[in-house]
């Protein structure tokens, strides 16, 4: 009963088109990125660090590289938008549309539903992720060969690999992505309880993301970035280290853990006392009829 | 056939809020919510498992078919079998459009959609929440006569509501009235169009007829072309005493109390009351 709930939800998620903007929207960014870095010079400043640092250029600029590369601004931008687009629309949608009416009139328990919802967003988060890992090998392989893997974060990370480590860093850096999008995707489908429009809850969830990552650049908050959601987040950046901070990888899948927890208890509490209705007149005079 | 429960605690709400009561969708404040004798908010899986509820402009996914929504609404109260879907969509009479997405149904088709979905579970209870909403007059007309058929083929009991009067008259056997997010009646329909104690009569000269009847002591009241006779007397008494005082009389009747007659003075009462 409750796989064939999920598969409900499923066909509902991808029955949509608006579930598919954000792999159209990584097709087009992605071949852009690999295209710019093909044609233009844009690869200049990785070839000075890789040479400044005795590394052959020619080895370290390939498609995992530029694969890589290209994850950073999508990672950080495009991720976020599209999961908690799609978040945002799990319950806030169907309130607007009506449909959850419909749904709230059968035995399901609000509960269950959400955390049905809430397994298909997971989902969703897994497939988003898995169709931006495969689109940014396919697409850069189509411009730049096989070889081996440069990551760099200015004054964070420089690391690199050969082809079949770099691969595996690359493939572990997308499961914590996955981690990343399935946080916002609950963040967004808390904020999807809240009885507003699904654009609001979408605002609200990256708001929360943008707020958390901006706050971060403030130096006071520096000390304190532990608490700040983002920090956790980017989890992913420490998977392309050399060698991987496993404890640091740990504690911040523990805190997501519980972030996300609280999301779903947060959401379950809100949407447990949430009134769907469409009260044409409220507090007016009514008449009930039965046929007996 | 299972007769509704329900025995909530309204605090100024209306239809809808008692529907989503009865359906688990709103938390009364206090009191308890029993649907064919099991309370809805503790045991809301065996209370709802045979319910069906149709809601004002029912909405789908609209870019589904109307099997597939059938499908997906289904799984909410457990799996139907697809026997049991085409069974419904005969019923219904959506047999040949099942495959058209939702979008592309005219209201009418929408509405009979809804009904399918209700139907799914094999329903005991069919809450209809104004099920004619948006409907035109011939559309009124299908669905009055799909619930009445459901009634007398399936043997349903239906909740039904709405502000179309002439519509509960015409299905309702018995009639529960609210104001205020209170129930100001409940009973049968008979009862709410009890006849009138007025009495419409036509002759020659209605004031020399209303001394006269006076004068019997036959009537307690008379306004316009109507007559309150006193208790007891019967219009046969009233007939006889004015051809006696050599009055014609040409026509006099009883006047049953239409249901928004009903309706009206017992809001009437309650804005008296109120003030």
């Amino acid at each position: 009963m409750f796989f064939s709930q999920l598969t409900n939800e499923l066909w509902k998620l991808f029955g949509k088109k608006r579930t598919y903007i954000g792999f159209a929207m990584f097709f087009l960014a992605q071949n852009v990125i690999a295209a710019v870095f093909r044609f233009s010079n844009a690869s200049r400043n990785m070839v000075r660090q890789l040479e400044g640092n005795g590394y052959p250029a020619d080895h370290f600029i390939s498609s995992l590289t530029i694969a890589t590369v290209m994850l950073f601004p999508i990672a950080y931008i495009l991720l976020p938008l599209y999961a908690s687009l799609v978040g945002g629309d799990l319950v806030a949608k169907e309130a607007e549309d009506g449909t959850l009416r419909m749904i709230l009139s059968r035995p399901i328990s609000r509960v269950r539903l959400l955390l049905v919802k809430w397994m298909a967003g997971a989902i969703f988060s897994l497939v988003l992720v898995a169709v931006l890992g495969l689109f940014g090998l396919l697409f850069s392989s189509f411009l730049f060969p096989w070889s081996g893997l440069f990551a760099f974060i200015p004054g964070e990370l420089f690391s690199v690999f050969d082809p079949s480590t770099g691969l595996w860093h690359y493939f572990f850096a997308h499961l914590a992505l996955v981690v990343k999008a399935v946080t916002i995707t609950g963040l967004a489908l808390m904020f999807s309880c809240f009885n507003i429009k699904p654009a609001s809850a979408t605002i609200l969830a990256l708001s929360f993301c943008f707020v958390n990552f901006i706050l971060l650049q403030i130096p006071f908050f520096r000390d304190i970035q532990h608490w700040f959601l983002t920090h956790h987040l980017n989890l992913w950046q420490h998977l392309f280290a050399q060698p991987i901070p496993w404890w640091r990888v740990g504690e911040s899948l523990s805190i997501l853990f519980g972030f996300n927890l609280t999301f779903f208890i947060v959401g379950s509490a809100v949407f447990f006392t949430v009134v769907i209705l469409n009260p044409e007149n409220p507090f007016g005079f009514n008449l009930l009829g039965f046929c007996l | 056939m299972s007769r509704p429960t329900f025995g909530s605690q309204v605090n100024g709400s209306g239809k809808s809020t008692i529907i989503g009561m009865i359906l688990g969708q709103v938390w009364p404040t206090s009191g308890d919510v029993f649907v064919c004798g099991r309370d809805v908010f503790n045991n809301r899986r065996e209370a709802l498992q045979k319910v069906g509820a149709i809601f004002e402009a029912p909405a789908f996914y609209e870019y589904f078919s109307g099997l597939r929504n059938l499908q997906i609404l289904s799984q909410y109260t457990g799996p139907a079998r697809q026997g049991r879907i085409r069974e419904v969509l005969d019923w219904v009479g959506l047999s040949g459009r099942e495959h058209s997405t939702v979008k592309t149904y005219s209201h009418g088709m929408r509405a009979r959609l809804a009904l399918a979905q209700a139907l799914l579970p094999g329903p005991e209870l069919l809450i209809l929440d104004e099920p004619s909403d948006g409907l035109d007059p011939e559309g009124i007309h299908e669905m009055r006569q799909t619930i009445l058929r459901l009634h007398r083929e399936l043997r349903l009991t239906i909740f039904f509501s709405s502000h179309l009067l002439k519509e509960v008259e015409l299905i309702c056997t018995r009639v529960a009235v609210m104001s205020q997010g209170e129930k100001v009646f409940e009973g049968t329909l008979s009862e709410a169009k009890r006849p009138d104690q007025w009495v419409r009569i036509r002759v020659d000269h209605f004031d020399d007829a209303v001394n006269a009847l006076r004068k019997m002591n036959l009537i307690q009241d008379a306004v316009k072309d109507r007559i309150m006779p006193m208790p007891g007397i019967g219009t046969d008494q009233i007939v006889r005493g004015l051809v006696e005082e050599g009055l014609s009389v040409f026509e006099i009747c009883h006047e049953e109390q239409t249901l928004e007659d009903f309706y009206l003075s017992l809001m009437n009462r309650d804005r008296k009351a109120n003030r």
